[in-house]
């Protein structure tokens, strides 16, 4: 009986932790998928200023590769 | 327990008390000289880094500060080191300023004899600023706190814990178990605990001294710091990339099942992925720490942009509220920084992965 219910409360204790994990897992998603497109906007206006573009070709290319990447990291995180 | 928990909840309330009562003085000073209390520049000088630390203004507008020590370098002047007090008041000092207004604000820069910046001959910096001196006292609690703790080990041996054991060991188990046996397996986990422990009471020890409003060395806006967390971030960053086995370099580099026409737009992705999980991290890390000081900041402020008493009440109030919001944001961020980086490395040994 005392053995079933130490079994429950480390069930329980589990479960918590592992709510907890996959909390900061999921959370984790979200923030890097802003990181990926943060990085690539600002790379691609750094260098349209470096080659002196008038056009923002770098920013347009980067930024769509940037959401790009962002959705499929966020997918294959997903799936893992 | 319960004369325990009151004079626990006393001494909470002492030091939000204390945080207005500081606060308070400092605002005293601007009323007087006639200027108008601006919030946000407010706001920003108490979470920014600083070469002093403003401890209060008197009524007299004499200040108390904790003067600290400015180590500057440059080509020309060679070392230099002297108290931050030499440079108070936007004195010059041996041809240094501290630039109170513009771009440069709050940074030292050399000055010629006509006290024009000279913008081209920056001296380095190493000064131990607010935040540096915070961290070093956050080192130094740490290192109290653990060597304490293996002193006691020494002395009972493995029994049940006793004193500071029974607040540390739980703690210590719990990233363990719960975060580097099931990221990193049986196996792997014991390369990476040290890292995972350090990283984690680094920046528990340092959010919970952010919380606490005053005196020095308590209430520097260490975790608040990007350059503070930045470095952690790399730390992680250099911690996965050198664990890293072949499986995790031929994910990024030639991904099993990826047709080769496809290869040179998934390899930058691959590329990006490596450094916006570091810097998902770092800006986490940051954000939190930073939006809870601006929030509890605000809320002070709320007093002085009413000018009204009636208002304090619902900003104490409010304040304590975040306060507790702010300890549970202290613990879970440090947990988090502590999983996702056991997490990162993971990723990098996949073969020996277990979830």
């Amino acid at each position: 009986m005392e053995e079933q219910q130490i079994q429950k409360k480390k069930n329980l204790k589990k479960q918590g932790s592992k709510g907890l994990r996959d909390f900061g897992r999921y959370s984790n998603i979200a923030f890097q998928m802003v990181a990926i497109i943060l990085i690539t906007t600002w790379g691609g206006k750094e260098l349209d200023k470096l080659a002196g573009f008038e056009h923002h070709v770098f920013l347009i290319i980067l930024s769509l590769l940037g959401v790009f990447a962002a959705i499929y990291t966020a997918v294959r995180d997903f799936l893992k | 327990m319960k004369t325990r928990n009151f004079i626990g909840f006393f001494v909470f309330l002492l030091l939000t008390g204390m945080t207005i009562s500081t606060f308070g003085q400092e605002v005293d000073k601007k009323e007087g000289s006639e200027e108008k209390f601006n919030a946000s520049t407010f706001i920003l000088e108490h979470i920014a880094d600083s070469h002093e630390w403003h401890i209060l203004t008197k009524k007299n507008g004499e200040s108390v500060a904790l003067y600290l020590p400015v180590i500057l370098y440059s080509k020309e002047k060679g070392l230099d080191v002297f108290s931050s007090k030499k440079l108070a008041h936007g004195n010059e000092y041996k041809g240094y300023r501290l630039e109170e207004e513009g771009e440069l604000k709050g940074k030292i820069v050399t000055v010629n004899e006509a006290g024009i910046v000279d913008e081209e001959k920056l001296p380095l910096d190493f000064s131990i600023t607010k935040t540096v001196f915070g961290m070093m006292s956050a080192a130094i609690i740490g290192l109290l706190l653990f060597l304490s703790l293996a002193r006691s080990y020494r002395k009972t041996g493995i029994s049940y814990p006793q004193g500071i054991q029974s607040f540390l060991e739980p703690v210590i188990l719990f990233i363990r178990d719960d975060i580097a046996i099931p990221n990193l397996g049986e196996k792997n986990y014991a390369r990476f605990m040290p890292y995972l422990l350090t990283a984690f009471f680094f920046i528990i020890i340092n959010n919970l001294m952010g919380l606490i409003p005053s005196p020095p060395p308590f209430g520097a806006n260490v975790t608040g710091n990007i350059a503070v967390t930045l470095v952690l971030a790399l730390c992680t960053f250099f911690i996965t990339q050198f664990s890293g086995n072949k499986a995790y370099w031929r994910d990024i580099f030639a991904a099993p099942g990826v047709p080769v026409w496809l290869l040179p737009i998934m390899i930058p992705v691959e590329i990006i992925g490596m450094f916006s999980k570091p810097f998902a991290l770092m800006i986490r890390l940051f954000a939190n720490i930073t939006a809870g000081h601006i929030i509890v900041l605000s809320l002070v402020c709320l007093i002085f942009i009413f000018d009204s008493l009636a208002i304090a009440p619902v900003s104490i109030f409010f304040v304590i509220f975040m306060d507790c919001l702010e300890l549970l944001v202290a613990f879970l961020q440090a947990y988090i920084f502590t999983l996702l980086s056991a997490l990162f490395i993971s990723l990098a040994i996949p073969e020996e992965h277990h979830q």
